[in-house]
């Protein structure tokens, strides 16, 4: 091997830490994602910083017995195509991703033993542990690393692992045809045949076009779980994974029934069972159901219910502060925001701190319409975006619409705070002459339309780097890009940033995004979520995540 | 004439507190930029953190940080522009049909009966929701609705007491001095029938409040901001059990004014004012 095993970057990032220039979090983050155990990490951070990392000692944990979980039970055929972050909640109990980024927003191996990126970080060697193995029996190896990842970036299965990797995996062809409205057809294959390539049974190498950081990290995006190739890509009841459960039951918006599968590689599982219950889409009757104990917990409660609960002896709190948040996104295919200063302009007429404090007050805090947040480790701060109405008018008016201009405003009908948000946003753009009409349409028919409508308000689960939101949904054709947003000069920073390795540098990089964002983007984004939740207090090990991920095979319940 | 009026009214309480809470109501819509102590979609950020009831706030801002009083005031001049539009409209058409269904007869009864039987087979609520839904929330739209599902009912009233005036012996006189079928019609049969058709166009305002507040609620009404207080009520009903004067208010106001309706229809009916 001519390979260094430690990354060439690792001891300028352990003397950047004991001089204090990187955080602990960056550190961590950084270090494990550059092959570094987490085990190690913690270790190393601890002592130099002498703060103790979480408790990572458990009890004993108590086994047997049923969790029952609240949530959307919905058709999870195609984990390839999830489009919500309440699909894996069901699916990745049964299979399961090849890293894993815990409640921490570190990244960790899990299906993989090790990675290994080189220094260019342009080749990723992924090992994979040696004691998994399918429900079937069979080890699971490299072929079905292979399979998996070739279908997941694939144009017909059209998964959103696509967008994300397509910049270092991928090469844009044109096909010479074009589609009904007359756009090119594009099709995307493997820059290289040997992009994905088996070392041997339980080695996997991906070499880049480009280099990359956040690999591990999409190697965790939900839709990424390794499916068994027999079954060809479907999932259901009785589907082979190399989970610690299997699916029994899927009745959907009803419920899904899971049991545990004896001989599980990792750890767990304690519970007999798990029953994931869809109480249906009211915010009250999932805290009813709580209250009542026809659940154990909840996939997630509004912060509204907050008081209600809190006071509650059975109920435990938990949450955790992420990068959820919804953009209103201005889809530049549409006059007037197919004009960078319009789009300022709508920016400009806003107050965060204002809008956040009416969409959810303390369960929240302002954002900067650069869709970056504070807790990324690559977050890069800039001064706080100040509201002028006197220069957004004046924008606008250069733009050509000097008697303002009317929009319509397209919202779900739920979370409620989508109303809250719209509500606070509308009535400061009143002053700079933007006349919203507010449309709240039924969440199903909003899917319908988030990637058209010239003006909607789309909620973005939290992702643990800010450039992987970027990605999806900035970058030129992206696949997730609703809003028809294509700058070069925006993807070229991109590509750049998600080069750099340092944090330090990263953010350096990172700031000229957030500045080009909040100068010619096309979002208007006022605030970042907590996620809560609320568990019975006999329910042990459980953690908020940021991306509402539940690792069952972990958790116990007391008797 | 106007004296008649209030003495028989004086003679009924349900009818006069009937009155009384529509036309307090009214003077609310009216008064409603005079008497409505903030702008009903101005926002107070500094209230937002404690919705309840306060000296500022007397009923409290809902959760968008809004004065409940002001939207209160404001939702009911809503009220009383969709309420009356929708009723007078749905009456206009129920009556152009029924009438002259009644007094005819023959195919263009059968054709009207028929087109009726058709409409009232359609619970109204869907009528509404695949309406709204179709054509968007707007007011012109939610009048549409109405019409479409109140005028088979008032055509079918109509026709009922045309069938039976149209045997009197003033009809028959005016036919033979050689009057227009239009005017025998709206002459002379249409003011005699004018007293149900009262009782119904009141019982039918009550119920159309009721059906603004239930397309509100189902996310129909007329479009955020615009306060309503169907809107209103959906907005915060999920934190009743925490704040609960959100949702209450609006409900009380809903509920006053379809009793008002109602007992001003139950008065005239037992007054048998005609």
């Amino acid at each position: 091997m001519t390979r260094p095993r430690d990354h060439d970057y690792l001891p300028i990032l352990k003397r950047d830490l004991a001089d204090g220039k990187v955080s602990r979090r960056s550190f961590l983050r950084t270090a494990t994602l550059l092959g570094l155990s987490a085990a190690s990490a913690y270790a190393f951070a601890d002592k130099v910083t002498g703060v103790p990392s979480e408790a990572q000692a458990q009890d004993a944990k108590p086994k047997g017995g049923t969790l029952r979980i609240s949530t959307t039970v919905y058709d999870v055929k195609s984990p390839a195509i999830a489009s919500t972050t309440a699909h894996p909640l069901i699916y990745s109990q049964v299979v399961e991703y090849l890293t894993k980024t815990g409640a921490d927003n570190v990244t960790r191996p899990h299906l993989l033993k090790s990675w290994e990126p080189s220094t260019d970080l342009k080749t990723w060697t992924l090992h994979l542990r040696d004691d998994v193995k399918w429900h079937s029996g069979r080890p699971f190896v490299a072929d079905d690393v292979v399979w998996n990842l070739t279908r997941l970036l694939s144009d017909e299965v059209g998964s959103s692992v696509l967008g994300l990797m397509e910049g270092y995996l991928l090469n844009s062809v044109d096909t010479g045809k074009v589609d009904d409205k007359g756009k090119k057809i594009i099709r995307h294959e493997l820059w290289d045949p040997k992009a994905i390539e088996k070392v041997d049974d339980k080695t996997v190498r991906l070499n880049l076009k480009a280099p990359q950081l956040a690999v591990p990290e999409h190697l965790f995006h939900y839709p990424a779980v390794m499916l068994y190739p027999e079954e060809k890509g479907v999932f259901g009841p009785g589907a082979i994974g190399t989970g610690a459960f299997t699916l029994k039951e899927l009745n959907v918006s009803r419920n899904a029934v899971l049991e545990a599968k004896p001989g599980y590689w990792g750890e767990g599982p304690y519970l007999d069972r798990i029953e994931f219950i869809d109480v249906g889409g009211n915010e009250q009757a999932i805290v009813n159901a709580l209250i009542s104990g026809q659940v154990d917990g909840a996939f997630q409660i509004l912060p509204d219910f907050y008081p209600l609960l809190k006071d509650n002896a059975a109920l435990q709190y938990y949450q955790v502060t992420t990068a959820d948040t919804s953009v209103v996104r201005m889809n530049l295919k549409h006059k007037p925001f197919d004009d960078a200063k319009v789009r300022q302009a709508f920016r400009l007429a806003i107050d965060p701190v204002k809008a956040n404090q009416i969409t959810f007050g303390q369960f929240s805090t302002p954002a900067e319409h650069h869709h970056v947040s504070p807790i990324h480790p690559d977050y890069a701060k800039l001064p706080e975006p100040q509201r002028d109405v006197e220069k957004a008018k004046a924008l606008l008016a250069e733009a050509g619409y000097k008697d303002g201009v009317d929009v319509e405003l397209v919202i779900q009908q739920n979370p409620p705070h989508h109303l809250r948000n719209a509500t606070a946003l509308t009535e400061m753009w009143k002053e700079a002459g933007i006349r919203a009409a507010i449309k709240v349409v039924p969440n199903p028919q909003y899917w319908d339309v988030w990637m058209t409508a010239p003006l909607g308000m789309t909620v973005w689960a939290h992702r643990p780097l800010g450039v992987m939101n970027l990605a999806l949904a900035y970058r030129s054709n992206a696949a997730w890009n609703e809003s028809a947003f294509a700058n070069p000069e925006f993807d070229k920073l991109l590509d750049e940033a998600e080069a750099i390795p340092d944090p330090k540098a990263r953010s350096a990089r990172m700031a000229d995004i957030e500045a080009l964002m909040q100068r010619e983007g096309p979002i208007v984004q006022t605030y970042w979520r907590n996620l809560i939740s609320f568990y019975d207090k006999k329910v042990v090990g459980f953690a908020m995540h940021p991306t509402y991920m539940v690792f069952c095979n972990e958790l116990a319940i007391k008797s | 004439m106007m004296r008649t009026i209030l003495r028989r009214f004086s003679r009924s309480p349900s009818a006069l507190i009937g009155v009384t809470l529509i036309v307090a109501w009214g003077l609310v819509a009216l008064l409603a930029p005079l008497i409505a102590p903030y702008d009903p979609s101005a926002i107070d950020f500094a209230a937002a953190a404690d919705p309840h009831p306060s000296l500022a706030h007397w009923l409290g801002t809902d959760s968008s940080g809004r004065d409940v009083l002001s939207r209160l005031i404001w939702g009911a001049r809503t009220t009383y522009i969709v309420v009356p539009l929708a009723v007078m409209s749905a009456f206009a058409a129920g009556i152009l049909l029924g009438v002259p269904a009644g007094y005819f007869g023959g195919w263009f009864d059968a054709l009207v009966s028929r087109l009726s039987d058709v409409i009232l087979a359609f619970p109204a609520l869907i009528i509404y929701i695949i309406l709204i839904t179709a054509l968007g929330p707007s007011l012109l739209n939610i009048i549409i609705a109405v019409t479409l599902a109140y005028a088979p009912g008032v055509s079918r009233i109509a026709r009922g007491i045309t069938l039976a005036l149209r045997e009197q012996d003033y009809v028959a006189a005016a036919q033979a001095r050689g009057e227009s079928s239009l005017y025998i019609m709206f002459a002379e049969i249409l003011p005699n029938a004018r007293g149900p058709l009262i009782v119904d166009l009141c019982l039918r305002a009550g119920y159309t409040v009721i059906l603004t507040g239930t397309l509100g609620f189902l996310g129909l009404g007329l479009p955020p901001p615009t306060p309503d207080w169907g809107g209103m009520v959906v907005e915060s009903a999920h934190l009743l059990p925490i704040a609960w004067h959100m949702a209450v208010f609006p409900c009380v106001a809903i509920a006053s004014l379809v009793i008002g309706c109602n007992l001003l229809a139950d008065g005239l009916r037992k007054e048998g004012l005609k």
